[in-house]
């Protein structure tokens, strides 16, 4: 068995717990490569189905984009435009509410620059990039043991290897996992994949911690040639009602 | 230069390897139809590798006029803490480096004018209704000199051009991404333009019906560009740093057979015509044919000399070193080739599935994979979710799926080739044809 080799069946569609490391990997390739403006500022099918105001998930989901956070990697007092980094709102309580800009696709689109155009070195010109993107705290006092006491059979992945999105669908990798029995954390398995649609995964969340860290991973993100860009993804405990994790027969 | 800054290391240090190139690279590209971005960037710089009281030292500048004495001085300083190794310096003579054709006028000589009319008739005859068109033209010209302090040379000059073009396709919530590219060290011919468009154009038909996925454990054709994740395991188990490093499966299997027998693994710095060939490698060892695997027998690793000296074996002729940094282990053109293993039903090469798909009855082509390279690669386990696929029933493609994962073991799945297809083609560094693999798991939501 392969993708997760606690099963005897390849197709698995269960719930899944992320820890907060993963789940800043997940809204990273889910979410954030969608709300990067360049995709959408020319394309009006692109924006039509990132229209402000659709709804990408319950009321639970709150997701933004924060280059002004001290002392993150991806933190800059300004970006590579000049625009001074903010924290701006990408989804509130499930609703698409922003996007991220440079001042190019900010000036095609009638919005404001967000201080999100960046370069890799001078080799290379600005184009619309992350910062610190985060899922924001749910409940305080929520932790994970709220979130799985009710799962009959579940996963948690933990950890991550990375990830990739070809936007509506995308990849990101546990680095290990535990499978979830009635409730509690049970044995141990390892290459946890789980395969993600925007449309679907989102609005699966169903369930938020109050854990809230930042993830300072090394490596970072990779867009236009443009690699290894420095990022940092913050999230609390995240729990998905229905997830798609590959395996093999 | 290089004699230079050789010469200024003689007897400060044991031994040194240098290499000095020149990059010059004009770009242009399109973006949603419009030429949005056209430029020439030039780059040179030196490296320099010394082994001094038994250590390893390495410097680089990009310094217009670098300083030979300097260079020398930091590496000397770097090899003070540097790691203890007993390296060889080869020195062959000039005169044994294998001939072959890296450098082509045509290349070299095309204008920033022609690079735009290439792309815009690209362009041109990719456009869509409701589609986005991105398309770019990369041309490049390199000098690159090697040498050593054991008197080996190597001077040549390579061209190369990349011309990659994609189709976003969004219909309401569907997001459809159609990719390809040709990649050579000579010009684009008509026929490679016109191919390039037909095979865009091919998958995007293919892909604008949307099926149902099949799920268990199936028969799956990977196409040159699905193979990726079949390929990338062995690339990294075929390493002499991750046989060094106990990483990598295979030590210990040479000779035996571990594939299917029709199946051969080349690594190619001679082939004619790559952008990666070239007679010398960065360190200075000629160039040769290494077969990894043949016949599906594991046949030999791949060395840089530092790797070489620590397994007590020879180069295999991969060093590979930028201008920064220590060299490293690179393969250069990597050939997957069947013997006797063609398809049953040769096929057009622009037909979806290389000829392999008349027999399945129900199965998949992937033609992308979406997160190749994360996780444990080099165990051989890959599961992703597909980023194009098409399914297969009764011998023709039905549509493409969406929200399913494939998974398997490279190693496990390259046993038993189904069949090798009749469409090899290259793809970046790689000629591979597509592969029928048996018993692929496939999952689905």
């Amino acid at each position: 068995m392969v993708g997760c080799y606690a099963y005897a069946d390849s197709s698995q569609v269960i719930r899944t717990d992320l820890d907060n490391e993963l789940a800043g990997v997940f809204i990273h390739e889910a979410f954030g490569h969608l709300s990067e403006a360049d995709f959408v500022y020319e394309n009006p099918q692109a924006r039509e189905m990132m229209t402000l105001g659709r709804r990408f998930g319950k009321q639970v989901l709150n997701v933004g984009d924060n280059g002004a956070e001290a002392g993150l990697r991806g933190t800059l007092p300004y970006d590579d435009e000049g625009t001074p980094t903010q924290d701006t709102p990408l989804i509130k309580e499930g609703i698409l509410v922003g996007r991220l800009h440079s001042r190019e696709t900010a000036a095609k689109l009638g919005e404001q620059p967000t201080g999100n155009a960046r370069a890799i070195s001078f080799r290379h010109p600005p184009i619309v990039r992350m910062t610190n993107t985060y899922i924001a705290p749910g409940t305080k006092g929520v932790g994970f043991n709220d979130l799985i006491s009710d799962i009959k059979l579940g996963v948690y992945a933990c950890g991550a290897f990375g990830g990739q999105t070809m936007l509506e669908n995308f990849s990101f990798t546990a680095g290990w996992g535990y499978m979830i029995r009635d409730g509690k954390v049970a044995e141990l398995v390892k290459d946890v994949v789980l395969a993600g649609n925007l449309f679907q995964t989102l609005d699966r969340i169903d369930h938020i911690a109050g854990d809230f860290t930042w993830n300072q991973m090394g490596g970072g993100c990779g867009k236009g040639g443009q690699f290894p860009l420095p990022v940092t993804e913050g999230a609390p405990h995240v729990r998905i009602e229905e997830a798609l994790i590959g395996g093999d027969v | 230069m290089i004699d230079r800054l050789l010469d200024a290391a003689r007897g400060k240090v044991d031994g040194a390897d240098a290499l000095w190139r020149r990059e010059e690279q004009t770009a242009v590209s399109f973006e949603s139809g419009r030429l949005k971005a056209a430029g020439i960037s030039e780059e040179a710089g030196l490296n320099l590798r010394v082994v001094a009281r038994g250590r390893m030292g390495v410097a680089g500048t990009t310094a217009a006029k670098p300083d030979p004495k300097e260079l020398v001085a930091r590496a000397g300083a770097s090899a003070e803490l540097g790691e203890v190794v007993d390296l060889a310096f080869p020195n062959a003579s000039p005169h044994s480096l294998p001939p072959i054709p890296t450098f082509f006028d045509r290349t070299a000589n095309a204008s920033l004018s022609e690079l735009i009319r290439m792309g815009r008739l690209l362009v041109e005859r990719l456009a869509r209704p409701d589609c986005q068109v991105n398309v770019a033209v990369q041309r490049e010209v390199a000098d690159t000199a090697v040498g050593n302090t054991a008197g080996a040379r190597g001077e040549y000059r390579t061209t190369g051009i990349a011309v990659t073009a994609d189709i976003t396709r969004i219909a309401g919530d569907d997001v459809l991404m159609v990719y390809d590219q040709y990649v050579g060290a000579d010009m684009p011919s008509d026929a490679d333009l016109e191919a390039l468009v037909r095979s865009v154009d091919t998958r995007l038909t293919a892909a604008l019906k949307i099926v149902t996925p099949p799920d268990g454990a199936l028969p799956v054709v990977f196409t040159p560009a699905g193979l990726a994740a079949v390929v990338l395991p062995l690339e990294q188990a075929l390493s002499g740093k991750t046989v060094l490093q106990g990483s990598s499966p295979l030590p210990g299997k040479l000779g035996e057979t571990l594939f299917d027998v029709r199946l051969s693994i080349i690594d190619d710095p001679l082939t004619p015509g790559r952008p990666l060939s070239r007679p010398v490698d960065d360190e200075c060892v000629p160039s040769r044919s290494n077969g990894l695997v043949e016949r599906g027998v594991l046949g030999q690793f791949v060395y840089d000399l530092e790797t070489a000296a620590r397994a007590k074996t020879q180069s295999t002729g991969n060093g590979r070193r930028g201008v920064f940094g220590k060299p490293h282990i690179g393969y250069t053109n990597i050939l997957f080739r069947g013997t006797n293993g063609g398809a049953q039903h040769p096929a057009p090469l622009q037909m979806l599935g290389g000829g392999l798909i008349a027999d399945i009855e129900d199965g998949l082509i992937v033609d992308d994979l979406i997160g190749v390279g994360q996780g444990n690669v080099i165990s051989g386990a890959f599961s992703h979710p597909v980023g194009l696929a098409y399914r297969v029933q009764r011998g023709e493609i039905t549509g493409r799926v969406k929200d399913a994962a494939v998974a398997g073991n490279a190693y496990d799945l390259l046993k038993k080739i189904g069949g090798f297809g009749s469409d090899g083609r290259w793809l970046g560094a790689r000629w591979s044809p597509s592969l029928l693999l048996e018993g692929v798991s496939v999952a689905r939501r």
